[in-house]
């Protein structure tokens, strides 16, 4: 049953993606169906939220590693991709600095500094965006999870991480835009960024990654290798005596997933046309808990609803009622873990369930 | 190290303390290879203690600890343990109840157990024949499709047992297997037992003086950290020592 799912909401997905490619981009003329930039972008961020809330799903939802510093590795994979597009501004900057960015040149620096060299080059770029939060995630998890850091205590300590990785990034010092971040991107592989083809093709490629990594995971997962988490979930000590080691499965999980994270930071980067340290803000890492939690954890296509129902009521209570939006996303939180433990996933369930008696059997979660 | 002996288990001299509370003082017992041993005690007389002890869990302070003769435990972790082929079912079924009957025994059995390797690993079908006789063995064939979850205590206690024998142990550490059963399935899991010594070294640690009797098996009696009595069930509970600890109470 949880396969229909997952079907119908890669379909969903296909035929976003198909549409938006028919209408935007084959026949951007003819029917005059294409949807437009503003659309465009609000879509495309959506399907980079779900491809993280799929990464965190991966390691809470099936390995029980709850991270409240997911956000950081989504970050860490934008700021890759900003310096890229930095990088191709070129001469076209205000100050008009062929080598340096703008921010640079109003810090009165005059030479980049050397991490910065490469990121013209985007087959560079591309790499760092999967080697940054790759290579945070393989350090912070190789002394966390040997050291048998778990649980609540694990949490504190990934929300520490993202909390001190906005602090520094706030400061101009380091060499990342400081307070304003990157921004005032003019071209993406020689596309103007804002062009409505471009935003389409982003989208378009956000979606594709999207399908990707749904059909990624949930092979993963239905291997040997997803039971082992399963087991590390329900019960470490089990898997530890059965000869399975744990840390480096959760190792390679959380390293997993980082790189997922970055990469859906990296396509959300261009669509959005900012990236600050206020993407590394603590709040932003629990709304990626409270997305899965929405839509149900350890289903993983779950996760991917829940980021993008949780975002299309942000968009529209943040318009409507901007006052309102963080007592409503604190509510969604109290009531979904009280009337809905399985999220809309469950509900889901939970219906088909009552249709269908004979078929219906579901995995049972433990609690967190 | 001159300790070299075909004990299947070896502890000599273990010590180990929490806080200055000496959990196992000097505790010394030796295992033939094959041989099925019950271990009993009073609450807090080292029984558990000892299982970590032999799993890798804790350390001692001192003593030395062999498996099979050759194997030091003391420098080894639990990984390394279990792979060497210790098999350990705790006193609190510990199945994984997200998956199937099936599933878990899949889990349990030898193979590769790196992460990548686990991403590309089939069973073939000589592996999976074994794994149906194992839980046709634990009495659990009808049950093989259903969720580890939905299935009775007694039966999570049968499926964790089956999973250790796919481990294909030379020691197995059975803490409490009786624990919440019913009479007949108190009586099938010393059937169960029983059986498995011989290809096995068997290590039961037991509460229930019925079952100890049933397994028919050297009974080791634990207080205060160390072996206070030795020998067959009638010879230990006629001990006046063991009388006055443990049954006399």
């Amino acid at each position: 049953m949880d396969q229909l799912f997952r079907k119908l909401t890669l379909a969903f997905v296909i035929v976003v993606v198909l549409y938006v490619f028919i209408n935007n981009i084959l026949f951007p003329e003819s029917f005059g169906l294409g949807l437009d930039s503003y659309y465009l972008t609000l879509i495309g961020k959506y399907l980079c939220f779900a491809i993280l809330a799929l990464a965190l799903d991966a390691v809470w939802g099936y390995c029980g590693i709850l991270s409240l510093g997911h956000g950081a590795f989504f970050a860490l994979g934008g700021y890759a991709m900003g310096m890229y597009l930095m990088r191709q501004i070129g001469d076209r900057g205000v100050y008009g600095d062929p080598l340096l960015p703008d921010f640079m040149v109003f810090l009165n620096w005059t030479e980049l500094p050397w991490f910065w060299t490469g990121f013209d080059q985007p087959w560079f770029a591309a790499l760092m965006v999967i080697m940054v939060p790759g290579l945070l995630a393989f350090f912070f998890g190789w002394f966390a999870f040997r050291s048998r850091v778990s649980g609540v205590y694990l949490s504190i300590i990934t929300q520490a991480l993202t909390y001190a990785l906005m602090l520094a990034f706030f400061r101009n010092e380091m060499g990342f835009g400081g307070n304003n971040g990157l921004t005032d991107f003019k071209d993406i592989l020689g596309y103007p960024i804002s062009a409505e083809s471009t935003r389409a093709s982003l989208m378009i490629l956000s979606g594709l990654a999207l399908i990707f990594f749904l059909i990624f995971t949930s092979w993963a997962m239905r291997t040997k290798f997803g039971r082992v988490l399963l087991a590390i979930r329900d019960s470490e000590d089990r898997a530890r005596f059965l000869g399975y080691r744990v840390e480096s499965y959760k190792l390679f999980i959380f390293v997993l997933s980082a790189t997922m994270a970055g990469i859906a930071g990296a396509l959300y980067v261009p669509q959005i046309g900012i990236i600050n340290p206020g993407e590394f803000s603590p709040l932003n890492s629990i709304e990626i808990v409270v997305w899965v939690a929405v839509g149900g954890r350890g289903s993983l296509y779950g996760a991917a609803l829940g980021a993008v129902v949780v975002n299309l009521a942000k968009t529209y209570f943040t318009g409507a009622y901007p006052d309102a939006w963080l007592y409503f996303l604190g509510s969604l939180f109290v009531l979904s873990t009280i009337f809905m433990p399985r999220g809309i996933v469950g509900i889901l369930q939970d219906s088909l369930h009552w249709l269908l008696p004979q078929k219906s059997r579901y995995r049972r979660k433990s609690s967190p | 190290m001159t300790l070299e002996n075909k004990n299947a288990l070896y502890m000599e001299s273990i010590s180990v303390s929490f806080d200055g509370f000496k959990a196992l003082n000097s505790l010394s017992i030796a295992l033939d290879s094959g041989e099925l041993r019950a271990i009993i005690g009073p609450n807090g007389a080292g029984k558990s203690t000892m299982m970590d002890v032999v799993t890798g869990k804790t350390r001692p302070s001192s003593g030395v600890a062999l498996l099979s003769g050759r194997y030091d435990l003391l420098k080894l972790d639990e990984v390394k343990i279990a792979n060497l082929g210790v098999g350990r079912k705790f006193q609190k079924p510990s199945v994984i109840e997200s998956l199937t009957v099936r599933e878990n025994l899949e889990l349990a059995f030898v193979g590769n157990r790196s992460p990548l390797s686990s991403l590309l690993v089939k069973l073939s079908s000589e592996n999976q024949d074994e794994l149906e006789n194992t839980c046709a063995r634990v009495g659990l064939s009808e049950s093989i499709k259903q969720s580890a979850g939905d299935l009775s205590h007694g039966q999570k206690q049968w499926l964790e047992i089956g999973m250790l024998l796919l481990q294909k142990p030379t020691l197995l550490l059975v803490d409490e297997p009786a624990a919440g059963m019913t009479d007949t399935e108190t009586m099938r899991t010393a059937d169960l037992l029983k059986s498995l010594a011989g290809r096995h070294t068997v290590v039961v640690v037991e509460h229930d003086m019925d079952f100890v009797e049933a397994l028919e098996c050297r009974v080791s009696v634990l207080h205060e950290g160390t072996v206070i009595a030795e020998g067959s069930h009638a010879h230990v509970s006629g001990d006046s020592h063991v009388i006055e600890v443990y049954l006399g109470r």
